[in-house]
């Protein structure tokens, strides 16, 4: 009896000894993903993950899309807080690209041998932040994207004015430390696959872009700024639709933007009425890749019949109208189906499921250019020739969509001296922002943007009947959009130290340069 | 007495003996009670002369050994007692005669006929089973010696309201136990909570153990999750563990509510334990004995709307002029009014401009369930055995929506030797679920379709045109693409889900010696899912594919194994009035699951729905790997009959936690003293009196992996590009600690008036310490979610169960019992002293947060803007998105019910009514339904607009009117919530049934029993307070989504027949 007590003491103590959290740490490793990987791939993603998607507001905001519809899809249309739509920008940007390039950051930055990666990251971040304080006015920055590294779940929200300081320093300071004799991440940079040179380029023009939003508030500043951007001692900005920076979709990563509007969408978004009447009363030869209208328009594209692209048949969707009010609008052209019958994206060029997604161009960087030119900013150049120049790269652009034939010499050059179009020194600056307007279609948060600032083009509010007062308070047009409900229900303190800071969470509060 | 025991007594005495014996089995019981009492107290004193040691094991029919089993010497006061493992010693001359006799159990007399060794089967008293409850670890022990709060759930009932999943069967049935069916169909989960939510976590279900050994009963599928519209996968729900589960094969179900009941299962045992033993044969008069069970169900789809029937389809008033205008405003019914006049309809035929009250009766089936089952059992001195095979086939109230499954069981035992008996337990269930409807988003939803549709329509033009004939492509009913035409959902898509699940056990018992013995066992649970899911090519919503043809296909298949090894040693030693029984264990639980499957998306060819045929190609892989080893032990002593104290203790190691803190030691302490046997002055009719007290700490752990980040490659490259990914929106904590629940409980039982009258009344106090929970953060974090340590959290409850027999007559006996659980849940504190933290969202309206200072599971949601003085502020007529408030919690604080039984003769009749009270329901329907113009309240401003009564910033009151779509659509656009929150309290009748045994009329023949049963289970409501539905509706067992009721499948009313053969 004591025998068997004795072995089971033993079993006991053996069981014990042989500790009981053996093997524990492999058994909590996960065999089927990575601990670390090469940086370049979360690089490429945080490329590809920052075309977000932007018609919901500021497409609509800048009068290029137009939906009559409420309810869930009441945004811009209609002047209106809408949180699914509203919060794209902040949920996306930061757990995406943000995250992304922090991480590589974090990583790079005590390896010089990568130290090419680490600046490129810097400088794109830099521009992801920019997006977010133009669209939101102060947002956490310096506690942003330490969830995992710092355990800082719930950051503080910057001024933004201060953090508009530090991506300035980031566009320079990143830029400088490019080093063209350094290695590169080769093809692994969804936009120059890797030439330094273009991403010198790159860095430069956003500084001129960021610079230029100075104009209202900090003309020295803005001055200052895009003189420094253009300095070729520091690589200059770009200089040809080669440096353009844009992700190219495919079709495997489709482009998100087009999906929608190719599919659930597809009968509820038109034209924006200003839009279309810009491009037609001007003759624009990229009307015909941009506006169409189908026989059905209801229907995926394949059964969608004929496609009139014939220029004069055009006709935009006028704002302040709801889907039951917009057949008493002037001009109402009847529906096809449930569709109303007017313009369209064109689903085989700027909406192809596989369309680029342009993020800073040489068009835009040539338009900024135009502006700082006509502005006394910048001594060499002339203000007329960047701003033809901006329009015809943009037109050369438009091949990247799909356009075919692709528009002739002649009509380029027929367009330059189009009545309104043809440069005029005396209406430089609604000129310049007018074809930045056109220049940045799809690139819509830089289109609001530069409305914002430039006051052009000249659009009349939308006054659609029940829109947020704020927006009337504000002279009609959306100055911003609302942080997140999200943001509000979990990091309400912090949210509302900014609220207290920068004015009123709604629409009419203006970010800090556009006052 | 219990009342479950009570009336299972009633169920088997009416069916199984005469009325007669009765009064012999009381004096019988009486007797035996006496006999132990006495036996007990002269143990000490037993003289050794002239006598020889005897020695044995005393079992039950199922192999368990007994312990604290009285064994007397005929004729004299000399008596002993069994060991914790049915051991026993006794000193008897050799001719003497040894009486056994042990609560429950029927008294057994033996002639020694000068033998050493005698081992004892006990056969159950049928009439005093219910005291005998097994406990953790499967110990059966008498009911009087527990300290804590352990239910045994009267396994006739569960038969008496059958339900395809028979954790559904338990509602209403145990003060405390908490059960909402899931109204996913037949192939669906249930969400059964005890004594509240211990945690804020998303899933405080039971643990489930058979047999000694636990099952996984998490729910599967995406319709308990957050799904992923992109691969194909819809949210589903595919069912948990307790679905493998015969009604038929449970022979015994204890719940143990409380965390000292289920100590043992220490870190599993955070939100109680419900034990299942499952029959494992008994000696038949010849040969072997066939059960043959038969049941046939029939579902009928309720309608709670009340819509409004004034105005149909269409938008603004304007009346639907084209084809085109009626198939974009299906879901609208903000047309003109009803004038009978004809009109375009969307098969394209002109009818008359009228109501159509009938959708849900139109669309929906009745359901049916046919469940037959036959078990063979057998017995011999050496051992028993049990068959059993059981097949359901279930037809869901949606079309084309069924489920089968097939539930094989074998109980073995058999005895080596008298010294070593091995146990056998398996159950191989296979099911297949097809086409399990989709919940809880809005595409494929059938539900949402057809409860949102315009109230003119008829289901059958829908059906007549859900599809283009020349296309093929699907033709929805409105311009939301993402309301799918449900006659294409049901007819286009498919998913299918076949599982192969097989659980049980192979333990070996030695005993060593009469007051010691070891046991091994290996228990496992392992399953296969295998399942494939379309999105049709041509559905409405889905983006055309560059080239060839929309849609995706997806497949996987997904393996579950869990194996526990575990040893378990006992002692028991006895001097004088005390004694001793002591067990000490160990276990290790290596949990893995792994899943490979491939999703496509576009095709070559139409139709085809394989890997080879997309376009697009993305490998799915996950893996997970868990251990937890385990050692605890458990003490009991005993003072003479009537006080006894019970601690246990384990310590778990857990792989997924920080090295630094991976270990958690888990006491208990227990104790119960049956004042009854002490106290001399009490009167005759005070037949049972007992205090309890316990307290306990329990715990839990995390999933793998949770502590690092970790990266992952894109499944196809970008362009050339591979693409990186950090494969989490969970930033990872490295540094979790196990979660700690204690809990306190006093419990006191007594039982009046010959038993007529029985309490049973339990308080607790429960803290929960340290959860581990993914709580929302700040998306500017970088990650959506984080894993910490939450806060604290309480639970204080009150429990109580009343039984009384009015009525106990010869021919007629009524018992009725009442059960009714008060809890109250308190946020005490939360990580980094947040003031909340955020769980879930509803899919247009609503927020589940746990909030400090409130209960748990706090509803929440944008209200109107308002002024200071709290009017609502109105610019040009229309209100404005205002603060996120607080209207209460999404669980009940008061469940109950209210059960009667009624004999007469062979008939047995049953009904139960049963409550939850007190908690609040988001209705993510009202507001689509106020938004679509179905809801009565959309019929203010159809003419002449819509005047707010809110005021302008001014305070001047609105005047402006507005639209009415254009007014009922900005609930949408701003997302408020307040006008669509509801008291979600009610009072339903659950089951009304009817038995008959006819036996009576078969004596003659070869079937020994006979027994056939009608019952409806959910008949009516008595009374509730949610617009046009039922309010339990639900559309996810997972408790981050409580409260937050969007378009589910409609609550069923079951008709059903069941009938029992024994041969």
């Amino acid at each position: 009896m004591n025998k068997n007590l004795t072995y089971i003491w033993m079993l006991l103590l053996f069981i014990v000894n042989s500790s009981c959290d053996k093997n524990f740490k492999e058994i909590n490793t996960n065999p089927a993903l990575a601990n670390d990987l090469d940086l370049n791939y979360l690089f490429s993603n945080a490329q590809r993950l920052s075309a977000i998607v932007s018609y919901h507001y500021q497409a609509e905001i800048v009068q290029q899309i137009n939906t009559p519809y409420g309810g869930q899809l009441a945004a811009g249309n209609r002047n209106i807080i809408n949180d699914q739509h509203a919060n794209e920008a902040f949920n996306t940007l930061f757990t995406g690209p943000i995250r992304y390039l922090i991480s590589v950051i974090d990583k790079t930055a005590e390896r010089p041998d990568e130290s090419n990666l680490y600046n490129m990251a810097r400088i794109w971040k830099a521009y992801c932040f920019q997006v977010l304080v133009d669209t939101y006015g102060d947002v956490p920055y310096t506690e942003a994207g330490l969830g995992y590294t710092e355990a800082n779940y719930l950051p503080k929200y910057d001024a933004s004015a201060t953090i508009y300081e530090s991506l300035i320093r980031e566009y320079i300071e990143a830029t400088d430390a490019l080093d063209t004799d350094k290695g590169s991440i080769g093809t692994g940079d969804l936009f120059y696959a890797g030439d330094i040179a273009k991403w010198k380029k790159l860095g430069n023009s956003l500084l001129l872009r960021i610079a230029m939003r100075f104009t209202k508030i900090d003309e020295e500043k803005a001055k200052t700024l895009v003189n420094m951007a253009i300095d070729p001692l520091r690589g200059g900005v770009m200089n040809s639709n080669a440096d353009n920076a844009f992700v190219l979709f495919n079709a495997n990563y489709t482009n998100s933007t087009s999906n929608a509007l190719l599919a659930g969408e597809r009968a509820n978004y038109y034209i924006g009425k200003a839009f279309v009447d810009f491009l037609k009363d001007h003759h624009d030869p990229r009307l015909r890749y941009i506006a169409v209208k189908y026989d059905n328009p209801s229907n995926p594209l394949e059964t969608a019949g004929n496609a009139n692209t014939n220029p004069d048949a055009q006709q935009g969707m006028p704002y302040g109208y709801d889907e039951s009010s917009i057949e008493k609008a002037p001009g109402f052209p009847g529906k096809i189906g449930s569709a109303f019958k007017y313009s369209q994206f064109n689903r085989a060029t700027v909406i192809r499921l596989e369309a680029p997604e342009f993020l800073v161009s040489f068009s835009q960087t040539q338009l900024l250019l135009a502006e700082a030119s006509y502005r006394g900013f910048i001594v060499n150049g002339n203000t007329g020739t960047y701003y033809n120049n901006g329009i015809l790269a943009h037109m050369e652009q438009t091949s990247l969509y799909g356009a075919d034939p692709a528009i002739s010499a002649t009509e380029k050059e027929t367009y330059l001296h189009e009545p309104g179009v043809s440069f005029d020194p005396n209406k430089a600056l609604q000129q310049i922002n007018e074809q930045y307007w056109i220049s940045s279609f799809r690139n819509w948060s830089e289109a609001w943007a530069n409305f914002r600032r430039s006051g052009y083009p000249s659009l009349s509010p939308i006054n659609f009947p029940s829109q947020d007062p704020s927006v009337t308070n504000s002279g009609g047009f959306i100055r911003r959009l609302v942080y997140p409900l999200r943001e509000l229900s979990v990091n309400s303190v912090n949210m509302q130290e900014a609220i207290n800071r920068m004015g009123a969470n709604n629409l009419g509060t203006s970010v800090f340069w556009d006052q | 007495m219990k009342k479950e025991e009570l009336s299972k007594r009633v169920y088997e005495r009416s069916f199984v003996y005469s009325f007669t014996k009765r009064s012999l089995y009381r004096l019988n019981s009486i007797i035996m009670l006496i006999l132990v009492l006495f036996a007990v107290r002269v143990t000490a004193k037993t003289s050794r002369q002239d006598e020889i040691s005897i020695h044995g094991v005393v079992r039950d029919k199922s192999g368990l050994p007994l312990s604290g089993v009285s064994i007397l010497v005929k004729g004299t006061t000399k008596g002993s007692t069994t060991n914790g493992e049915g051991g026993y010693v006794i000193l008897a001359p050799g001719n003497a005669t040894l009486v056994f006799s042990y609560v429950g159990f029927l008294t057994q007399e033996v002639v020694l006929n000068s033998k050493t060794a005698l081992d004892v089967v006990l056969t159950e008293d049928p009439q005093q089973l219910g005291e005998v409850v097994v406990t953790a670890l499967g110990i059966k022990r008498e009911n009087r010696k527990l300290g804590y709060s352990a239910s045994a759930v009267n396994t006739a009932q569960l038969a008496e309201s059958r339900t395809t999943n028979v954790g559904n069967s338990l509602v209403g049935k145990v003060a405390g136990l908490n059960v909402s069916p899931a109204p996913t169909g037949p192939g669906g989960s249930s969400k059964i909570r005890l004594r509240g939510q211990s945690s804020f976590g998303g899933n405080n279900s039971p643990l489930i153990v058979v047999n000694g050994v636990p099952i996984n009963n998490t729910p599967g599928g995406a319709a308990n999750a957050a799904g992923d519209g992109n691969t194909g996968e819809a949210n589903t729900d595919l069912g948990d563990g307790l679905q493998s589960i015969n009604p038929d094969d449970i022979e015994s179900m204890t719940v143990l509510k409380g965390a000292a009941a289920a100590a043992l299962y220490g870190f599993r045992a955070k939100d109680g334990a419900i034990i299942i033993t499952t029959k494992s044969g008994q000696e038949q008069d010849k040969g072997i004995g066939i059960t043959f069970n038969s049941s046939f169900q029939a579902d009928q789809p309720l309608d709670y709307t009340d819509f409004q029937y004034a105005y149909g389809q269409g938008e603004y008033g304007i009346r639907n002029e084209s084809l085109a205008d009626v198939r974009r405003t299906g879901v609208w019914s903000f047309g003109p009014r009803f004038d009978g006049l004809p009109i375009m309809q969307h098969d394209g035929v002109e009818r008359a401009y009228l109501p159509n009250k009938n959708r849900v009766k139109d669309f929906y089936r009745v359901g049916s369930t046919f469940t037959n089952s036959v078990a063979a059992s057998g017995a011999n001195e050496k051992g028993s055995f049990r068959v059993s095979f059981a097949n359901t086939d279930a037809n869901s109230i949606v079309p084309n929506s069924d489920f089968n499954k097939k539930i094989f069981n074998l109980g073995l035992n058999y005895n080596l030797s008298p010294d070593f008996i091995i146990q056998v337990n398996a159950n191989y269930a296979n099911e297949f679920n097809n086409n399990p409807p989709v919940l809880n988003q809005q595409a494929f939803n059938v539900n949402q379709t057809v409860y949102t549709l315009a109230n003119s329509i008829d289901m059958r033009w829908l059906e007549n045109a859900y599809k283009d004939p020349l296309t093929g492509d699907e033709i929805g009913p409105s311009r939301f693409t993402d309301r799918t035409n449900p006659y294409w959902s049901i007819y286009e898509r498919f998913e299918t889900q076949k599982r192969d699940r097989l659980f049980g056990n192979i333990s070996l018992r030695y005993t060593i010696a009469p007051w010691l013995w070891i046991q091994g066992r290996v228990g496992q649970d392992y399953f296969t899912n295998v399942r494939h899911a379309n999105r049709p090519t041509g559905t409405a919503m889905l983006p055309v594919a560059p080239t060839g043809f929309n849609g995706n296909y997806f497949q996987n298949t997904s393996t579950f194994r869990e194996r526990n090894i575990d040893f378990l040693l006992g002692v028991n030693q006895e001097v004088g009035d005390f004694g001793v029984e002591a067990t000490f264990g160990g276990n290790t639980m290596d949990q893995q699951s792994e899943r490979m499957g491939t999703s496509v998306t576009n095709f070559f060819i139409r139709d085809l729905y394989t890997v080879d045929n997309g376009q697009i190609k993305n490998p799915l892989y996950a893996y997970s790997h868990k251990r937890v080893n385990s050692l605890f032990g458990t003490v009991d002593f005993s003072f003479k009959d009537y006080l006894f104290l019970n601690l246990t203790g384990r310590n778990d190691w857990f792989s997924t936690l920080n090295p630094a803190s991976n270990s958690a030691f888990y006491p208990s302490v227990s104790t119960s003293f049956v004042f009854s046997q002490v106290l001399p002055s009490l009167p005759d009719w005070f037949n049972f009196g007992k205090l309890r007290a316990s307290y306990a700490e329990v715990g839990g752990d995390t999933d793998p992996y949770t502590n690092a980040l970790y990266y992952n490659i894109e499944n196809n490259l970008f362009n050339g590009v591979p693409l990186g990914i950090i494969s989490a929106s969970v930033s990872p904590n490295a540094n979790l600690r196990p979660l700690t629940v204690k809990e306190t409980e006093v419990g006191l039982e007594f039982k009046l008036f010959d038993n007529r009258l029985s309490v049973d009344v339990a308080g607790y106090n429960k803290l929960t310490e340290d959860e581990i929970l993914s709580v929302d953060i700040s998306n500017a974090s970088g990650f959506e979610q984080t894993l910490v340590n939450v806060g604290k959290l309480r639970n204080k409850g009150l429990e109580a169960l009343l039984t009384i027999v009015p009525i106990d007559k010869e021919n007629v006996r009524w018992e009725t019992a009442f059960n009714y659980a008060y809890n109250k849940s308190e946020v005490l504190q939360l990580a980094d002293n947040q003031p909340r933290f955020d769980v879930g969202t509803g899919e247009y309206i609503g927020i589940v947060s746990h909030e400090v200072g409130y209960p748990m599971a706090s509803l929440r949601g944008v209200d109107y803007l308002r002024n200071e003085q709290g009017e609502i502020i109105t610019s040009n007529g229309l209100f404005l998105p205002g603060n996120i408030v607080t209207y209460g919690s999404a669980i009940p604080p008061h469940t109950g019910g209210w059960l009667n039984t009624l004999t007469y003769r062979g008939i047995r009749f049953f009904t139960q009514i049963d409550f939850k009270a007190g908690h609040k329901l988001i209705s993510n329907s009202n507001f689509n339904w106020t938004r679509h113009g179905l809801h009565k309240n959309s019929l203010v401003g159809r003419e002449g607009g819509v005047v707010f009564p809110g005021v302008n910033t001014d305070r001047t009151p609105n005047t402006t009117p507005v639209e009415a779509e254009l007014f009922y659509s900005q609930y949408r656009s701003a997302n408020v919530a307040t006008p669509f929150v509801y008291d979600a309290s009610f009072i339903r009748c659950r089951t009304i049934s009817l038995g008959y045994d006819l036996s009576r009329f078969l004596r003659s023949t070869f079937i020994k029993t006979l027994n056939a049963n009608l019952f409806v289970n959910n008949p009516f409501i008595i009374s509730k307070h949610v617009d046009n539905l039922d309010p339990e509706t639900q559309y996810s067992t997972s408790d981050l989504m409580s409260g937050l009721e969007t378009h589910a499948l409609p609550t069923t009313r079951t008709y059903g027949l069941n009938v029992n053969v024994n041969f």
